[in-house]
C-alpha cells in the first residue's frame, strides 16, 4: 500500500511539474495549453482520489521523500484525513478552475494590451505552481519544508493576482497581497525558529514535545509561539485586520484565480490552524484556561470578521468585491467554529468536535459554493465587461445557466435550509450552543453570528438582483452579451452539482468531516444513514435534529400544492409592461441603482469595515516607460523567441 | 431513526401545513373586522379573505416577465411558510424527532423572506425593488429577535430541538424573551405600524405590486401563514402553560387557535389600528431596542 500511495505522491507532485512546462511551452496557443493544463491537473487529481482512498482506509500515510545533508530536517509528507480533504479539494477545484480557464483566459489573452502570449505564458504555468505548492503545503509536515512551500505559494499567488499588471488598482492589490503575507510569514518563520531552537530539529513530532515543555516551564514561550503561528495563518486565512489583503486581490485577480484563491487559498490558513494550532497546542496538555483564552480569543475575532465582512459585502456594488467580503465573513464562521473547538478540548471532546466538524463542514460547503459564485461573476465579467453592479441587471434571460448557478450559490452562501452552506451554519448553532451553556462568552459571539447570518443573506440577494434580475443595466443591455460558452458552463454546473448534493445529502461533507477530527473521541453525530443529521448534547438528549430528504418532500408537495392552487382557477396569463406610475420610460433609467439598495444604511454598513491604509508608493508601480515595463518587455520577447 | 419516527414525522408535518393553510385566512377575517369596529366602521364579513383569495385565484394572471423568480417565487413562498408550520408544534405537541429544529425552522422563514425580496427585485419596477430592500432591513433586526428569543429558550432546555423547547423549564429569560417576542409580534406579521414593506400609500404594495391573480392570491395566502405561525410559537413556547398535557392533541390544537385569535386581536388588532406607519429607520432603532432586550435573555440564560 505504501508503495502505491508513494506512487500516486510522486504522480501528483510530477504532473503539476510537467503542467508548469507544458505552460510555456504551449503558450502560442491559448487553447491547447488550457486544455494540457487542465488534462494534468484531472491526472493528479486522480491520483490524489486513488490516495484519499488509500488513507481513509489506512487512517493515515507517511512517506518520507528524502533530506538533506547537513540541515536536521527530512522532507516528510503525512496524510491523514485532514489533509487528504484539502487536497481533494484543491485539485478538484483546481480542475474546475482550470477548465473554466481555458476559453476565459483566450479572451483575456486576445484583448491584453501586450502579446497574448505573454498572457498566457504569466498564467498558466503560475497557475499550475500555484496549485502545486498548495497541495505541498497540505502534504508536507515537517516544518522547516512546510514553510518553504507555504513561502513558494506566495509567489505564484502574486503573479497571478497581478496579471493585468497595467492597472494601477491591480498593482497595488498585488503589492498589497505581497506585503501581508510576507509580514504573516515572518511570523510563522519566527515560531518555527523558536521551536527549532528548543528542540534541535524540524520535525512535528518534535516541535510537539516542544510544546509540552515549554508549557510546563515557560508558558509564556509556549504563547508567544502560538500567537506568532496564529498571527501568519489568521492573515492567510483574511480574516480581519491581519487579512485586509483579501477584499483587494480577490476583485484584482483573474476569475479562476479568484475563486482559486477563496475557494482554496485561504482555507489553508483554516488547514493550519486545525491542524498544527490545535495539535500543537491540543495535544500538549494545555491547562483549561489557557485553551479556553486562545480559543475564545479567536472565536472573538472570527465573529468580528463575520460582522464586518457582511456588512462590507451589503453595501458594496462591485460583484467580485462583494463576494470577497462575503469570503472575509465565512472565513470567520470558520475561525469561530476552530475557536470553540479548541477552547473545549480539555472541557469535553464531544463539544470540541462537534465545533471542529462544523468548522470542516464550513470549509467544504464555502470551497464549493464560493468558487460556484466567483466563477459566475467571472462569466458575467466575460460577457459584459464590468463587474459595476450599477451597470448590471437583468441577466436572467440572456445567461440562464449561469443564472441558475448563481441562485443556487447565493442560496448557499446565505445559508437556506438544503443547501450545503445551511449544513455548516446548523452545525455551528449547535455547537454554539451547547458551547454558550458552558461558557457565557460563546453566547456573545453568538449574537454576532445570527446577525452576520441575515447580512449573508442581504448581500446574496444583492449579488444575483442586481446582476441577474430585475431590468437590465447600461452594460447588460448590450447586444452582444450572451451565455458563456460549454467549456465555462460544464464547471458552474459541476459546483452546482456538487453544492446541491451535499446539501440535500449531508452525510457526503460531514461524514470526511467527522474522520477529519485530529482525536479519536467520538463525534456526537448520528442519523446519517438515513439521510438525517442529529445531534446528542453532553448530557446525551437529542439537542437538534434536521432531516433535509424530510424537508425536501414537505417543500416539494407544498409547493406543488401552491403550484395547483394557482391552477385552479384556470387563469389566462397576459404578458404587461412594468408600470411605472403611467410614465413610459426605458426601464433602466427608473430602476433602482445598486448603490441605492439597503438605503438608508448602505452609509453605516460602509463604515463599519475600515481598510487597512496602505503606503502609496508611486515608485512601485510600473509606469508604460518605466523601467520594470521595458525589462519584461524584454524578458516577454526572450520567451518569445525561444519557444516554437 | 426507525421508519415509523419518518412516517410520525411526516404526518405531523402534513396535518400542521393544512390547518394553517386552512385557517390562517380566518385569523386575518377576524383582525380586519376588530379593526373595523375599532375605527366605528361596520367592516367586511370574517370570511371576507377567503373570498378574496378564491376570487383572486380565478383573475387575470399579469406577468412583467418571464423570469423563473416571478413563476416560482409565490409558491416556494408558501411553500417555505407551510413548511415552517410544519415543524412547528401547533397542538401543544410534536413528532418526536422533527424534521428539522429550530435553525431550520428560522432558515425556511429566511427562505420565504428571501423570495419574496427577490420576487420584489425581478419585476424590475423601482416601487417593487425599493419595497424589497426595505424587507430586507427590516428582516436585519426582525429575524435576530426571533432566533435569538428562541435561542435563548434553548440554552434553558439545552436543546434546539421543539420537542426540547416544549419541555424546557420556563425561567426569567424566557420571560425576558417572551416580553422581546410579543414586542416584536407586530414587525413579524409586518401590520401597521410596520408594514413598512408593503406601504399601500407611498409603494403600492411594495413586492406585491407586480404580482396579480393567483400568484397575489399565493402570496397573500403566505403572508396571512406566516401571521398565524408566528402568533402560534408565541402561544406554543413563550406562555407559560404546557398544552402537551391536554390529552388530545385535536383539543390542544382548538385551545392553540383560541389563544392565537386572542393573541392577535389583543395585540396586533389593536396596534395596527391606532398606528401611523413608522418611517424605515424609526423600525429599525424599535428593532435593535427589542434584539438588545433578547440578548439579555440569551445572556441570562448562559450565565444562569
Amino acid at each position: 500500500m505504501l508503495a502505491a500511495a508513494t506512487l500516486s505522491v510522486e504522480l501528483i507532485f510530477g504532473l503539476m511539474a510537467v503542467g508548469v512546462i507544458l505552460g510555456v511551452l504551449l503558450s502560442r496557443w491559448p487553447r491547447a495549453c488550457g486544455w494540457a493544463c487542465a488534462a494534468v491537473v484531472a491526472g493528479a487529481a486522480g491520483a490524489a482520489a486513488y490516495l484519499a482512498n488509500i488513507v481513509f482506509a489506512q487512517g493515515h500515510v507517511e512517506i518520507i521523500a528524502g533530506s538533506i545533508t547537513g540541515v536536521p530536517a527530512q522532507l516528510v509528507l503525512h496524510f491523514t484525513p485532514l489533509n487528504v480533504i484539502f487536497l481533494l479539494m484543491i485539485l478538484g477545484l483546481g480542475l474546475v478552475a482550470t477548465v473554466y480557464s481555458v476559453q476565459y483566459v483566450e479572451k483575456v489573452a486576445a484583448e491584453s494590451p501586450g502579446s497574448s502570449m505573454a498572457a498566457v505564458v504569466r498564467y498558466y504555468p503560475a497557475l499550475m505552481l500555484f496549485l502545486g505548492s498548495m497541495a505541498a503545503v497540505v502534504s508536507i509536515s515537517d516544518l522547516l519544508f512546510f514553510f518553504i512551500a507555504w513561502t513558494l505559494m506566495m509567489l505564484p499567488a502574486f503573479l497571478l493576482i497581478i496579471h493585468d499588471y497595467r492597472k494601477r488598482e491591480v498593482m497595488r492589490a498585488g503589492l498589497k497581497f505581497l506585503l501581508f503575507s510576507i509580514v504573516g510569514n515572518l511570523g510563522i518563520l519566527l515560531g518555527i525558529i523558536i521551536l527549532y531552537r528548543a528542540g534541535g530539529d524540524f520535525s512535528f513530532a518534535t516541535a510537539r514535545d516542544t510544546m509540552t515543555a515549554f508549557l510546563q516551564v515557560q508558558p509564556w514561550t509556549a504563547h508567544l509561539v502560538f500567537g506568532l503561528l496564529m498571527f501568519g495563518f489568521l492573515t492567510k486565512l483574511g480574516i480581519y485586520p491581519m487579512g485586509d489583503w483579501l477584499p483587494d486581490a480577490h476583485p484584482a485577480a483573474p476569475s479562476p484565480v479568484s475563486a482559486l484563491l477563496s475557494g482554496v487559498m485561504i482555507k489553508l490558513g483554516a488547514y493550519d490552524i486545525a491542524h498544527m494550532a490545535l495539535e500543537l497546542m491540543g495535544r500538549a496538555n494545555a491547562s483549561s484556561s489557557a485553551m479556553m483564552g486562545w480559543g475564545m480569543a479567536l472565536a472573538a475575532l472570527g465573529a468580528l470578521s463575520v460582522l464586518l465582512g457582511g456588512a462590507a459585502a451589503a453595501a458594496n456594488t462591485d460583484t467580485k468585491r462583494l463576494l470577497a467580503f462575503s469570503s472575509v465573513s465565512q472565513s470567520g464562521y470558520i475561525l469561530v467554529c476552530l475557536g470553540i473547538s479548541m477552547a473545549f478540548i480539555p472541557v469535553s471532546m464531544q463539544m470540541a468536535g462537534l465545533a471542529f466538524v462544523a468548522a470542516m463542514v464550513f470549509v467544504i460547503a464555502d470551497g464549493i459554493h464560493k468558487s460556484l459564485l466567483f466563477l459566475t461573476a467571472g462569466s458575467v465579467l466575460h460577457a459584459t465587461g464590468t463587474r459595476d453592479l450599477m451597470l448590471l441587471g437583468g441577466l436572467g434571460e440572456k445567461m440562464p445557466a449561469t443564472t441558475k448557478a448563481a441562485i443556487v450559490g447565493a442560496l448557499s452562501v446565505g445559508g437556506i435550509p438544503l443547501t450545503a452552506g445551511f449544513v455548516g451554519k446548523w452545525l455551528l448553532f449547535q455547537s454554539a450552543l451547547q458551547g454558550a451553556a458552558y461558557q457565557p462568552a460563546v453566547a456573545i459571539w453568538l449574537l454576532a453570528i445570527v446577525v452576520g447570518s441575515i447580512l449573508s443573506l442581504a448581500y446574496a440577494l444583492k449579488y444575483v438582483g442586481a446582476t441577474y434580475l430585475g431590468a437590465p443595466g447600461v452594460a447588460s443591455s448590450r447586444e452582444d452579451v450572451r451565455e458563456v460558452p460549454l467549456s465555462m458552463r460544464v464547471p458552474q454546473l459541476v459546483l452546482l452539482l456538487a453544492s446541491v448534493a451535499a446539501g440535500l445529502w449531508p452525510s457526503l461533507i460531514v461524514r470526511p468531516a467527522i474522520s477529519a477530527w485530529v482525536t479519536t473521541a467520538p463525534v456526537p453525530i448520528s442519523g446519517m444513514a438515513g439521510g438525517a443529521l442529529m445531534v446528542e448534547s453532553v448530557g446525551g438528549t437529542t439537542a437538534g435534529g434536521y432531516i433535509p430528504p424530510v424537508i425536501l418532500l414537505l417543500v416539494g408537495v407544498a409547493a406543488l400544492l401552491a403550484w395547483g392552487l394557482s391552477r385552479l382557477g384556470g387563469a389566462p396569463v397576459r404578458e404587461v409592461r412594468t408600470w411605472q406610475s403611467g410614465l413610459e420610460l426605458p426601464l433602466a433609467t427608473t430602476r433602482l441603482p445598486a448603490s441605492g439598495w439597503y438605503w438608508p444604511f448602505t452609509p453605516v454598513l460602509r463604515s463599519i469595515y475600515r481598510e487597512i491604509p496602505m503606503p502609496d508608493v508611486p515608485a512601485l508601480y510600473p509606469r508604460p516607460d518605466g523601467a520594470f515595463a521595458r525589462g519584461w518587455r524584454r524578458f516577454e520577447r526572450t520567451i518569445a523567441g525561444l519557444l516554437p | 431513526m426507525s421508519l415509523t419516527d419518518y412516517t410520525q414525522t411526516i404526518g405531523f408535518a402534513f396535518a400542521n401545513m393544512l390547518l394553517v393553510l386552512l385557517l390562517a385566512p380566518l385569523l386575518e377575517g377576524v383582525i380586519r373586522k376588530l379593526r373595523a369596529v375599532i375605527q366605528s366602521r361596520q367592516g367586511p364579513p370574517i370570511v371576507q379573505p377567503y373570498l378574496d383569495l378564491l376570487k383572486l385565484l380565478a383573475k387575470e394572471d399579469l406577468r412583467v416577465t418571464a423570469s423563473p423568480v416571478i413563476t416560482w417565487g409565490p409558491p416556494v413562498f408558501l411553500a417555505a411558510i407551510l413548511v415552517a408550520a410544519g415543524v412547528m408544534p401547533l397542538g401543544g405537541e410534536t413528532a418526536a424527532v422533527g424534521a428539522g429544529d429550530i435553525v431550520v425552522f428560522i432558515g425556511l422563514l429566511a427562505l420565504a423572506n428571501l423570495s419574496l425580496a427577490a420576487m420584489g427585485f425581478a419585476s424590475g419596477s423601482a416601487f417593487s425593488a425599493l419595497g424589497a430592500s426595505r424587507e430586507m432591513m427590516l428582516m436585519l433586526t426582525t429575524e435576530p429577535v426571533l432566533f435569538i428569543s428562541l435561542l435563548a429558550l434553548g440554552l434553558q432546555g439545552e436543546t434546539l430541538t421543539f420537542a426540547g423547547l416544549l419541555d424546557a423549564p420556563y425561567g426569567i429569560a424566557t420571560l425576558i424573551a417572551a416580553i422581546a417576542y410579543l414586542l416584536a409580534l407586530q414587525m413579524y406579521v409586518a401590520k401597521v405600524p410596520f408594514d413598512i414593506t408593503e406601504a399601500e400609500t407611498e409603494l403600492m404594495g411594495g413586492p406585491l405590486s407586480e404580482l396579480s391573480g393567483p400568484r397575489l392570491a399565493l402570496t397573500q395566502w403566505g403572508i396571512f401563514a406566516k401571521q398565524f405561525i408566528y402568533s402560534s410559537l408565541f402561544v406554543q413556547l413563550f406562555l407559560p402553560w404546557t398544552l402537551q398535557y391536554i390529552p388530545s392533541i385535536a383539543v390542544a390544537a382548538l385551545v392553540n387557535i383560541a389563544a392565537v385569535l386572542v393573541v392577535d386581536v389583543v395585540v396586533v388588532g389593536i396596534v395596527m389600528s391606532v398606528n401611523p406607519r413608522l418611517r424605515l429607520d424609526q423600525a429599525v432603532r424599535y428593532g435593535m431596542t427589542l434584539v438588545g432586550v433578547a440578548a439579555i435573555a440569551l445572556i441570562w440564560a448562559a450565565i444562569l
